[in-house]
């Protein structure tokens, strides 16, 4: 059954890959707008809006630099590389059922969802680490810099490739128990 | 199953404040990436006299390449995510030690296989080296750490199912 399951997970990741990559710009699109919703109800006073240009999520803000505006480019992709990892995950754990593709069908968005945090705290590393000197100080004065810094470790560096497989142990328990040998103790 | 995941969730939570926490940083992160670069450098210069090491960057004195070893390229996160699997696995403690010792092994092997690919493959192809640092070895890290963690889920499983008095077993 293991050996199975590897098999089908090897042969299945390149074809998700390759999915992934051909629908990337549609998802990219998503994670942009729910970012530039996310950024602009959290951060009215610096940021106008996010708006997706050749690939990247380009933060507009009100922040000015030598009479421009500052913008901030951040690749969405890169938080998207759960999207594959799943769907190869839960096709090489055995059979589709209506369940199973609602339960896909959620964990996508959540992924979605997942990343578009992990552009905002790439957003914000940047706006308070790398431009703090060119932020109002009033908003620099109720942020804590250690817990965006683990805001940002959790959201940009765990997130993006611990969720899909969270999801995964979610939506196919009994498989995973079976994977692990534990159907045999309790037969 | 539950429980697994709400344990293995706090716990991914503390050991990555932990890491974030400056003496950790100091103490172990940074040597631990200084020391992942030294050695990569070290296996290169084997067949490759043109590289050099300074801290935690690698380069080629040939053609002016570098890459610089950073947080999420020198494999304490997927090794972090990996001990927190088996410490939230009900187990015994000396199979948790195996696990997080040989696990750990596995994790960092991979991770020098990808120090070193993404090291030749950007002097090869910018575009090559983006695609496999971004997308396609974060995926086959995290997916190395679910592998070991699987096959270590099955040891236990197994030596469960071997100590189980022989009566349970034919009652079961």
């Amino acid at each position: 059954m293991m050996k199975l399951f590897l098999i089908k997970l090897l042969l299945l990741l390149p074809l998700a890959f390759a999915s992934w990559y051909f629908s990337l710009a549609f998802f990219n699109i998503v994670v942009t707008e729910t970012a530039s919703w996310l950024m602009v109800w959290l951060e009215p006073a610096v940021v106008r809006s996010m708006v997706y240009e050749s690939g990247n999520a380009v933060m507009l803000s009100k922040l000015l630099y030598q009479g421009g505006e500052i913008s901030v480019d951040v690749n969405p992709a890169k938080y998207l590389v759960g999207l594959p990892l799943f769907v190869s995950l839960v096709l090489a754990s055995g059979k589709l059922s209506t369940d199973t593709v609602f339960g896909i069908l959620f964990a996508c968005t959540m992924i979605l969802f997942v990343a578009a945090w992990g552009v905002v705290f790439d957003v914000y590393h940047v706006l308070l680490f790398q431009l703090n000197q060119l932020m109002p100080s009033e908003l620099l004065q109720h942020k804590v810099a250690d817990l965006y810094a683990l805001a940002y470790q959790l959201n940009v560096l765990i997130m993006p490739v611990l969720l899909p497989l969270l999801l995964w142990l979610w939506l196919k328990a009994s498989f995973v128990k079976m994977l692990a040998g534990r159907d045999v103790t309790s037969q | 199953m539950n429980r697994f995941v709400i344990v293995f969730v706090l716990l991914v939570v503390v050991l990555f404040g932990l890491e974030l926490y400056q003496p950790v940083q100091q103490m172990l992160i940074n040597p631990w990436t200084e020391f992942l670069a030294q050695f990569t450098a070290k296996l290169l210069l084997w067949f490759d006299p043109d590289v050099w090491v300074h801290g935690k960057v690698i380069g080629s004195s040939q053609n002016g390449f570098a890459v610089s070893i950073e947080a999420g390229c020198n494999g304490v996160e997927a090794s972090l995510i990996l001990i927190a699997a088996l410490l939230a696995y009900p187990s015994p403690i000396e199979l948790k030690v195996k696990g997080v010792v040989f696990g750990l092994l596995l994790v960092q092997l991979l991770n020098l296989l990808r120090v070193i690919s993404l090291y030749y493959l950007g002097q090869w192809d910018m575009n090559w080296f983006e695609w496999a640092h971004l997308y396609i070895w974060q995926v086959l890290i995290i997916l190395d750490a679910l592998i070991v963690f699987i096959i270590w889920m099955r040891m236990v499983e197994r030596q469960r199912l071997n100590l189980q008095p022989i009566n349970s077993v034919e009652a079961a």
